[in-house]
């Protein structure tokens, strides 16, 4: 086994003033994300194949989360809450907006399918807690990529009756 | 009532701990619970009158039954369907307020791994001041700016060390800008109540590859060797540490208290690592992350690669992170044998991360790549031994220095 002395960051951060600061409680009641009708994005069909898009790029590509189509509708994203996606080799890692996700995924063709995700579990904002509970398990029954014109990354899911895309925008 | 305190020191063969229990004399009633081999009889109490301890003799007989090993499995073997009878609700706790939904002890995700979560218990006003419980506590994070906006779960080592998990006061990989700006540190927390009140900190230790994103990892950030930090503690606004309020709970390596079954009983358990283990927390999920709750479950070694991991069943989720993961939790009973590596309330490892099937996953406390040695001045094995010798006793680092300051162990 190789022998590696690793020493231990070590952080002090003296902060000189006196914070009077009142935590944010965190089981306020927040309003459940509201789905609005869209009308200016065209939802791709889900039913009938469309021909299949350039091929995505999927290696070592980074991309952050822009829309989310549920039913037809689009989701309100909460703002100022960045969600993530990471792909290398054959993992898939990201940040849900509240916890560090990574898993595996197989791509064959534009068929996409990613094993259950393990998350690290802080708790936020019940409202961004929501959020990210409902990224993962749409996130966990894609089955198809796409790209749309715009050079998004275009995710397909279906779990149970619920159908929905996700669109990402490439961050590097 | 409590009793007396003690420290006690011990080498054993995988490790070697702090501890600092309290021990209280419980009051048994002798009223047991009788059932009978006969089909369709009910269930019933009965009062003893009992002879003299010393003339009591174990009717338990000498198991010298070698299991044979276990068939494979056919749901065919199983005859009908499983099922259970709910227990009274004879619970008079005035923390019943909430009846939020939680799961039933010893039930199961899709994983398949069972688990028994449930709200700690005890007391007739707070069970999470209860001894032992009040160690841990929930704890507060700033990141991004100076208001609390994430939880996460902790427990005291040390008067003023806390151990929680890194990913809670650090964003992986992202050096001095993953900093949470600083913490608050909760013990017993229960509802609105503060028993200790609270403890601040914006002093930390985490180890240097999960600061700079080089530690190994099988999940980038996630399932890493090294998800474990220490917080050096502030006083109260009374002045007091908080380890001194709490009493706090020793910590283990390489497996202490983790054994594979005998050979004669593997066709049964199977040939794997196993921990009997107790995890404490406040997930977000439970009761509105308010109260703290327990899980009891089998704790199995997971290690792939150089990889070194702990996993076990559990219905916990987020605000959980960082809470212990302790073996041979709670206090010994008078002339009881409880076997090898026994000693109590030994923290092994803390909650990490978790999956939708109910299958949580925690760093291993011990030798791994990136702390290879077995020993780091006398505070133990690998990445445990080496952040508490940093912590406490490294004379290096002029600001920690706990022991010397009479805030370590």
């Amino acid at each position: 086994m190789q022998t590696k002395m690793v020493s231990l960051k070590f952080v002090l951060i003296q902060v000189g003033f006196i914070f009077n600061i009142v935590g944010i409680a965190l089981t306020f009641s927040f309003p459940l994300l509201a789905c609005t009708k869209s009308s200016s994005t065209q939802l791709p069909t889900m039913s009938s194949e469309r021909p299949p898009q350039s091929r995505v790029a999927l290696k070592n590509s980074s991309w952050r989360l822009e829309r989310w189509e549920r039913q037809g509708s689009a989701v309100a994203l909460v703002p100022q809450t960045e969600v993530s996606l990471h792909f290398e080799d054959n993992q898939v890692n990201g940040f849900g907006g509240c916890n560090s996700f990574g898993g595996s995924f197989e791509l064959v063709d534009n068929q996409l399918s990613l094993g259950i995700l393990d998350a690290t579990q802080k708790g936020c904002n019940p409202v961004v807690m929501n959020q990210e509970a409902q990224f993962l398990s749409a996130l966990q029954s894609v089955f198809r990529i796409g790209s749309d014109a715009s050079g998004r990354l275009v995710l397909f899911y279906a779990l149970n009756a619920d159908e929905g895309v996700l669109y990402f925008a490439p961050t590097k | 009532m409590q009793v007396f305190v003690r420290q006690s020191l011990a080498i054993v063969s995988t490790g070697l701990l702090l501890s600092l229990q309290s021990y209280e004399a419980i009051a048994q009633n002798r009223s047991s619970t009788v059932s009978s081999d006969s089909v369709n009889q009910s269930y019933r109490t009965q009062q003893f009158n009992t002879l003299p301890e010393n003339q009591l003799k174990s009717r338990m007989p000498r198991d010298s039954v070698k299991a044979s090993t276990n068939s494979a499995f056919s749901a065919g073997i199983v005859t009908g369907t499983s099922g259970a009878v709910k227990p009274s609700n004879g619970n008079s706790n005035t923390n019943e307020q909430l009846d939020l939904p939680i799961d039933s002890p010893l039930s199961f995700g899709t994983s398949k791994v069972p688990y028994s979560t449930s709200r700690v218990l005890g007391g007739t006003t707070n069970p999470a001041q209860n001894n032992l419980y009040r160690r841990a506590g929930k704890l507060y994070m700033a990141f991004g700016g100076t208001t609390y906006n994430t939880v996460c779960s902790a427990s005291m080592i040390g008067k003023s060390l806390l151990i929680t998990a890194a990913h809670c006061i650090h964003d992986y990989g992202r050096g001095n800008n993953g900093w949470a700006r600083k913490v608050k540190f909760v013990p017993a927390k229960n509802s609105a109540t503060e028993p200790y009140l609270s403890f601040e900190s914006t002093q930390y230790m985490i180890p240097t590859a999960y600061f700079n994103g080089t530690d190994t990892c099988t999940q980038t950030g996630v399932v890493c060797n090294n998800d474990i930090a220490l917080v050096a503690l502030n006083n109260n606004s009374s002045g007091q540490q908080a380890g001194n309020l709490t009493g706090w709970f020793g910590y283990g390596w390489n497996g202490y208290s983790y054994a594979v079954p005998g050979a004669a009983y593997q066709g049964v358990f199977g040939n794997k690592l196993f921990a009997s283990i107790t995890q404490l927390g406040y997930p977000g999920s439970f009761d509105s992350g308010l109260r703290m709750q327990i899980n009891t479950a089998y704790g199995a070694y997971y290690a792939t690669g150089n990889l070194k991991n702990t996993w076990l069943g559990s219905a916990m989720t987020g605000g959980s992170s960082g809470g212990p993961w302790l073996v041979n939790f709670g206090e010994d009973a008078s002339g009881g044998d409880y076997g090898s590596s026994n000693i109590r309330n030994v923290i092994v490892g803390v909650t990490s991360y978790g999956n939708s099937e109910q299958r949580m996953g925690s760093s291993w406390f011990g030798q791994n790549l990136e702390f290879p040695n077995a020993a780091y001045g006398n505070r133990g094995a690998g990445n445990i031994g080496k952040l508490v010798y940093d912590a406490c006793d490294n004379s290096a680092l002029s600001a920690w220095k706990l022991q010397s300051k009479g805030r370590c162990t």
